[in-house]
């Protein structure tokens, strides 16, 4: 069951364009399952008309310390790399806006003190649409913390025979958590010198994460050589050349995706599963 | 009575630092003493929760006076509950905000509202 994350450095080269039209291509003939782990801004199910969708609440643990049986010792703050309990003199108080949920507060404490309490951050909808499942994460407004809502969307997708992560750009935290352990990243990147110092980080990322990677470069027909010349100096595959079409703005405003639209563009969605699958083989035989 | 004023470098002549939760030196002086202790802050460079942290840690330290430029929400909350009075620093270095406060010519922080003051600028409290 392989898993291929679709990823960026930079915002706006085209993440979820590649993610949603090949996912589209792939589920004509595969169990495909879409995962949109963009939680902080999700939006691939624009794209697709949803059925028989279900919302579930995301929660994570956060610390209620019982001060009738804490002795206000210090060891639980002491703990906490993230500073969300803060002990003082006659009181503790719990942070749970800075709270990572890894519960050592709870295990550590002497007095057996803190219990620890579910606290809603987000939430994920899984859908079905076109015979493709799909599962949407979304992080709440003014929540800090990602990576638990994307575990949870990650996980509703498991044991599927192919599954496609559109992550969040950038190489933070959340991208990171989108595309590790998947078999394959997809790196989207333009022509640009932006588009270049961000891929530069993405492709730093999957190295750390050693999770295999290739390049699509949208918009090839514009900027300067640059991104070319890197993948070929660092001899990453670019599996896919996408050039600049107005069509392409078109049909996305209209949330549609263009492979449903255009014979030209789905060859190219094509071209890129071809190239794909052909890596992912290469990878499955030296791994 | 410990107060801590926040500051940006050791010394009588250092200037304010107008963040509460991030400042350089916390300069703890005692009321029966014009001698600073200097304390370097442990999480200036901590990636998050600073103002609650620094709380804890000037509480330790047995702090019942603060006087800094700016209070966020999570420090306020834990400046409430461990009963910190807060008043907001003027213009100027460590003495002249100590000679202020000695006068009683300091503004308070209604840290229930804890936000800038808005007659005076973000960074008022540098010199």
């Amino acid at each position: 069951m392989p898993s291929i994350a679709c990823a960026s450095g930079k915002g706006g080269t085209g993440k979820t364009t590649v993610a949603t039209n090949l996912a589209r291509i792939m589920a004509y003939e595969r169990d495909t399952h879409l995962v949109d782990c963009d939680v902080e801004g999700p939006n691939a199910h624009h794209f697709f008309t949803l059925e028989s969708t279900q919302r579930s609440p995301v929660h994570v643990p956060v610390p209620h310390i019982d001060l009738s049986h804490c002795d206000l010792c210090g060891v639980c703050s002491d703990a906490c790399a993230f500073h969300a309990i803060s002990v003082l003199a006659d009181t503790a108080l719990v942070f749970p806006e800075l709270c990572h949920g890894c519960g050592v507060c709870a295990y550590i404490c002497p007095r057996n003190a803190i219990t620890e309490r579910p606290r809603t951050i987000g939430s994920v909808l899984e859908a079905t649409c076109d015979g493709m499942a799909f599962t949407g994460g979304s992080l709440n407004p003014g929540e800090p913390m990602p990576p638990p809502i994307i575990q949870a969307a990650k996980k509703t997708a498991r044991g599927r025979d192919y599954i496609i992560i559109d992550a969040s750009p950038g190489s933070t935290c959340a991208t990171v958590e989108a595309v590790h352990g998947t078999n394959f990243c997809l790196l989207v990147t333009e022509p640009t010198p932006f588009g270049l110092s961000d891929l530069r980080m993405a492709v730093g990322m999957c190295r750390r994460l050693d999770v295999p990677y290739g390049v699509v470069i949208n918009r090839s027909d514009l900027g300067d050589g640059r991104v070319e010349d890197y993948c070929k100096e660092e001899a990453i595959p670019v599996l896919g050349r996408f050039p600049s079409d107005r069509c392409i703005a078109d049909v996305y405003a209209r949330g549609a995706l263009i492979v449903d639209h255009n014979s030209a563009w789905e060859d190219r969605f094509r071209g890129l599963l071809m190239a794909l699958d052909r890596l992912l083989k290469r990878e499955v035989n030296h791994g | 009575m410990k107060t801590a004023f926040t500051v940006q470098a050791k010394g009588p002549d250092a200037p304010m630092d107008d963040r509460f939760g991030r400042a350089t030196v916390y300069a703890i002086i005692d009321d029966d003493s014009d001698d600073p202790n200097y304390l370097e802050n442990p999480s200036l460079s901590s990636s998050s929760g600073a103002g609650p942290a620094s709380v804890e840690f000037l509480s330790r330290h047995g702090v019942r006076k603060v006087v800094t430029g700016n209070v966020g929400p999570k420090a306020a909350r834990a400046l409430r509950a461990a009963g910190i009075t807060v008043y907001r620093a003027q213009r100027g270095n460590l003495s002249e905000n100590l000679a202020a406060l000695q006068a009683n010519t300091l503004e308070r922080i209604d840290l229930e509202q804890p936000g800038s003051s808005p007659n005076r600028g973000p960074d008022r409290a540098r010199s």
